[in-house]
């Protein structure tokens, strides 16, 4: 069978999409997600230890969509000549804890 | 510790903000479900031959951002309600210790940090109060103190709750799970609020494990919350349409497994339906999913645990997976009528296919099959009253329609019976029980209604029948008229949700809390005693 490279482009215009969706709405709403105010309420500074943390994952979750998306991209274009061993490249650029 | 004066300047409105602000995001990882999720299938076919690696490796990764997605909007959507849940005690306990300051004006001075409270002595005898009054005073101003007291104190322990429980709710975007063998599993023997504290126990990395590895044990658990029991049965429902199409593959024409695939895939449709624009939460939820045998389903329009109402719908004979989406149908349109009735309050609704329903009118002679539904039921609302924060807090309806309504009836009757303030008969053959109080949540508020010409009323009143017909005035309900529908008696029997149907309007009257308000029906007798075939 041979590969559908319009399909794998669609999908990584869509992958990429998605993650500039993401990081989109976290680069103007990043700082809705603490409380301001409220002295004495030890909920406050909980909110905004995982602000801290859901802002990194959530960025670094947008921008790994968008290497992935890239990357099949680049397949889709390599493939058209030859297999130039992308499976080696996902590799790298996917494992989640590889992109923060 | 929140202190006297915390309390006093508390902006609850600033942690409604931060709810709207962790809603928000949950929204928008929830946009990206759908994409990755039909994206992730089309690379899956897209890519072959030697760079298949590649092909394999994209999928996975996909796959595994859509999981984390997955989890990550539920978990935001829990930030938001524990927020709110703050947010609402906060301006509770600050209203009642507004109201303390208040009746404390004219006889007693609360110091400005609230470290003491004594009588004003000049007040009272400006006012010419009597000394021997004195201790009538003492005591109000003791009242005063306590409430305070239990002001700062129930501000204190929501605060520690939210920040406990929000701690908790850290994202699990990367980094690995443990493995679901090294997570503890709930008891099978367990209650649904035994499994609702299990599951508040657990971290965030192993609540992540068992979604992503063990949808089946947490996709049914009742007392789970409703956004994690959609992540793991939206998982489900994946793994049994691959299943399906599999097992199609070898048998096409099996009409069973045709009907399970419709059914999943209009279930599929229900839940990526866009949400948001329609002025309420009409976004899916899904509660069960089974392919086995005929198929069950249960489907909620809107978050039943945040919402001031829920509406449960109980379908009846012929009801199975392949038709449940038009039950869906029916709820989407009475959670519709519910919100626009009361836009002050919000309405969710749930389609409950979580039995084995009559598959034709002999069949629902049978009382077996309602007998069979009653515990999944019975544990059904007891889990979801857990999940709505106790038996206080949300106005919950039932409605049973034709065999639907024994199923109901049954459950309501049986031991410590339903966790509804109120049941709707719709169409019904009979509950199995002689009269409405039977139901055990007091007769004032069992409804019932049947049109005249509905096809329900050639089923007699006899025990052997499913007793009494929840219309005639000896059953005790409240009965109210839905009119002639002008199609066949079949067709008179699947109205009631029908466009201009005014049993549409009584419904929502009811489930919005304003059931008084709708007329009742003094005619409480069989037609089918005087025309039986009109």
């Amino acid at each position: 069978m041979e590969n559908d490279l319009s399909a794998m482009r669609e999908c990584a215009t869509a992958l990429k999409t998605c993650g500039r969706n993401v990081t989109g709405h976290m680069d103007d709403n990043c700082d809705t997600l603490t409380v301001t105010g409220n002295s004495g309420f030890v909920t406050v500074p909980a909110v905004s230890t995982i602000a801290t943390d859901w802002t990194s994952q959530v960025n670094g979750f947008g921008r790994r969509l968008g290497s992935v998306g890239s990357v099949i991209a680049i397949a889709a274009d390599d493939l058209g000549e030859q297999d130039t061993g992308n499976g080696v490249l996902l590799d790298q650029v996917t494992l989640p804890h590889q992109i923060v | 510790m929140v202190s006297f004066t915390d309390l006093k300047s508390a902006l609850p409105s600033r942690f409604r903000d931060a709810a709207t602000a962790y809603e928000t995001l949950s929204g928008v990882m929830d946009d990206q479900l759908d994409p990755l999720r039909t994206n992730g299938g089309k690379l899956a076919d897209a890519w072959s031959g030697d760079d298949q690696v590649g092909g394999t490796t994209a999928v996975t990764a996909v796959r595994d951002q859509y999981d984390r997605a997955s989890i990550a909007q539920a978990d935001l959507a829990s930030v938001a309600t524990e927020l709110n849940a703050l947010a609402d005690a906060v301006e509770l306990a600050q209203g009642q210790l507004e109201t303390a300051l208040e009746q404390a004006k004219g006889f007693a001075i609360v110091a400005a940090d609230g470290s003491s409270i004594k009588l004003d002595m000049e007040a009272l005898q400006a006012k010419g109060v009597d000394p021997s009054d004195i201790k009538h005073y003492m005591t109000a101003m003791r009242g005063i103190a306590d409430s305070i007291t239990d002001a700062v104190t129930a501000a204190t322990e929501a605060d520690e709750t939210a920040k406990a429980r929000i701690a908790v709710l850290a994202p699990t975007l990367t980094g690995n799970p443990p493995a679901p063998d090294d997570v503890p599993e709930p008891d099978p023997d367990w209650n649904p609020e035994q499994v609702h504290d299990w599951w508040q126990g657990l971290t965030a990395a192993q609540r992540q494990s068992l979604l992503m590895h063990r949808p089946d044990l947490i996709g049914p658990l009742d007392g789970i919350p409703t956004v994690y029991r959609d992540v793991a049965n939206r998982a489900l429902l994946q793994d049994q349409l691959a299943d399906v199409e599999a097992a199609l593959q070898s048998n096409p024409d099996d009409k069973r497994l045709l009907g399970i695939r419709e059914g999943l895939l209009e279930i599929q449709d229900r839940l990526d339906r866009d949400s948001g624009t329609a002025g309420y939460d009409d976004r899916a939820y899904l509660l069960l999913i089974d392919s086995n045998g005929d198929g069950q389903a249960v489907v909620a329009v809107g978050n039943p645990d945040e919402a001031d109402n829920v509406v449960t719908l109980v379908p009846g004979t012929g009801a199975d997976l392949s038709n449940a989406s038009g039950d869906v149908g029916r709820v989407d349109r009475m959670v519709a009528d519910a919100n626009l009735r009361d836009p002050n309050a919000s309405t969710a609704g749930i389609m409950w296919l979580g039995y084995d329903a009559p598959d034709n009118v002999a069949m629902a002679a049978l009382p077996s099959y309602a007998n069979n539904a009653e515990d999944a039921l019975q544990r059904f609302q007891w889990g979801m009253e857990v999940v709505q924060g106790g038996p206080d807090e949300v106005l919950n309806t039932t409605i049973g329609h034709s065999y639907g309504s024994t199923v109901v009836g049954h459950s309501a009757a049986a031991g410590d019976g339903l966790r509804t303030d109120q049941i709707v008969l719709v169409g019904s053959p009979g509950t199995g029980t002689e009269h409405a109080s039977d139901l055990q949540i007091g007769a004032e508020n069992v409804y019932a209604t049947t049109a005249p010409n509905d096809l329900i009323h050639v089923v007699p009143d006899a025990p052997w029948a499913h007793n009494t017909a929840p219309v005639m005035e000896s059953f005790g309900a409240q009965v109210f008229e839905t009119p002639r529908h002008d199609g066949s008696r079949a067709e008179a029997h699947s109205a009631y949700w029908d466009d201009g149907n005014p049993a549409r309007d009584a419904f929502s009257q009811i489930v919005t809390g304003n059931g008084d308000d709708v007329p009742r029906t003094d005619y409480h007798e069989r037609w089918y005693q005087w025309r039986p075939w009109g």
